[in-house]
């Protein structure tokens, strides 16, 4: 087999499927918007009515709670976004197949982020990627059906591995959770903060500034809904990331000590990257470290071919 | 910078201005009060896709790894887009719900245009 071209494979674009999911999110969720206009938010109405407010019994009732609605959907609609990816958690990995192969690792990345974690506890990203300089033997897993092939400085060609962070299914998970509560305790907040907005700008169902008043309540309930339901899914994904990084995570522990130059067989679901096109990792699912090259600039498919025979159980003859 | 984060931002900012623009509609109560003008429905509307597009805006620089200072700037330049564009659409709209998801679509299509006019050399080696 010819050593690999690096970069474009072939001509065009990767094919990609139309971005469907954000209008048939805005379709729903303008859906429900109309109805609570309408009607209210069930359970909400009771709670606002225990509370000595009449949601639609004022002027400015049905705008505000379904701004504040609004504010709540959106991020429950955010929240959902990233616990639908197709990453093993609630939907399943892209479909691909299980390989095993082996190389030497060319770069190291840390991919995770405090400020995600802590922020954003239902968008973990994964936990890092390695690029392996694969043995020629492998090379067919770099570049069958790839639209893009990454190579080393030198020209070798490279397979990406990706290593979930086990904590970020829990946060997904929990964060579902925590928005759900955090919803039906963000449009009463929202309601109820626009109200006290509303009486503390003297917002009269009359005069000049009627429906600029009117825009500036609907918006702070929006944004108080938004921020309380966006507090229930931190506290709920941070409680998941808890409970989800109890446990052993033989990848992770593997991974954590991982460096540059470090001869390693690889198992994982071997994919096509959706997005740039090349071949990868999705995710790791064995890592084990079979010895240390020496460092070099930058390593050489020939240097992945010296190293001494890989512990893959089936040696993969390509697809045809 | 792929057309996907235009389009989004886009759909946010026009299915805000939608929604909260109709809901200025009077309500039954008040018909005394004079209906917006053409200028203040692109006021409102600005006002409203900048105050939604900078939050979302703030959470893709958190979460995406484009960079902040090209986010920001699309989001902005989307949300005067759409709001002038879209205000008075929205206020011309029968309901809320309605007036939601046509801005929506619309904000979706300013978006696309803006990443197609900044990028019409990428569009069109993809289309080659």
């Amino acid at each position: 087999m010819s050593d690999p071209v690096c970069g474009a494979q072939q001509p065009g674009t990767i094919p990609s499927p139309f971005d469907w999911w954000p209008f048939v999110a805005a379709g729903a969720v303008a859906a429900a918007l109309g109805y609570v206009y309408a009607s209210g938010v069930p359970g909400v109405n009771g709670i606002l009515g225990a509370l000595g407010y009449a949601p639609l019994g004022t002027a400015f009732g049905p705008a505000m709670i379904t701004g504040a609605a609004a504010g709540a959907a959106a991020i429950v609609v955010l929240v959902l976004y990233y616990a639908l990816q197709p990453d093993g958690c609630i939907r399943s990995l892209p479909k691909g197949q299980a390989v095993c192969f082996s190389g030497i690792v060319e770069e190291v990345s840390d991919t995770s982020s405090t400020a995600v974690d802590v922020l954003a506890p239902f968008a973990i990203p994964p936990a890092g990627i390695f690029n392996v300089v694969v043995k020629s033997m492998y090379w067919h897993l770099v570049t069958q059906n790839a639209f893009w092939v990454f190579c080393t400085a030198s020209g070798s060609a490279m397979l990406p591995c990706i290593v979930k962070d086990e904590s970020a299914c829990g946060g997904k998970i929990g964060s579902l959770i925590g928005a759900g509560a955090g919803a039906v305790a963000g449009i009463v907040a929202g309601y109820v903060g626009a109200a006290a907005v509303a009486g503390a700008v003297g917002c009269a169902a009359s005069g000049p500034f009627y429906l600029l008043c009117l825009l500036l309540v609907i918006l702070v309930a929006a944004i108080v809904a938004a921020a309380v339901t966006y507090a229930g899914a931190m506290v709920g994904g941070w409680i998941g990331e808890g409970i989800g990084s109890i446990g052993e995570d033989p990848v992770g522990d593997a991974w954590k000590s991982l460096e540059r130059g470090a001869i390693v067989t690889v198992q994982g679901n071997w994919v096509t990257n959706s997005d740039i096109g090349n071949n990868e990792i999705y995710y790791v699912t064995q890592l084990g470290r079979t010895g240390q090259a020496d460092p070099r600039p930058s390593y050489t498919t020939t240097d992945a071919d010296a190293t001494a025979a890989d512990d893959c159980p089936v040696v993969i003859d390509p697809i045809r | 910078m792929h057309s996907r984060i235009c389009i989004r931002l886009g759909l946010i900012a026009g299915a805000a201005v939608g929604l909260f623009i109709n809901l200025l509609h009077t309500p039954a109560c008040c018909g005394t009060q004079a209906p917006l003008t053409a200028v203040q429905t692109i006021a409102y509307g600005i006002l409203t896709a900048l105050v939604v597009n900078i939050i979302a805006a703030a959470f893709a620089c958190l979460l995406s790894r484009r960079p902040n200072t090209v986010l920001i700037t699309i989001a902005l330049v989307l949300a005067l887009l759409a709001g002038a564009s879209l205000g008075p659409v929205a206020y011309a709209l029968p309901h809320p719900s309605v007036a939601m998801f046509v801005c929506a679509i619309l904000g979706a299509l300013l978006g696309f245009m803006l990443c197609w006019l900044l990028c019409r050399e990428r569009f069109a080696r993809g289309l080659r």
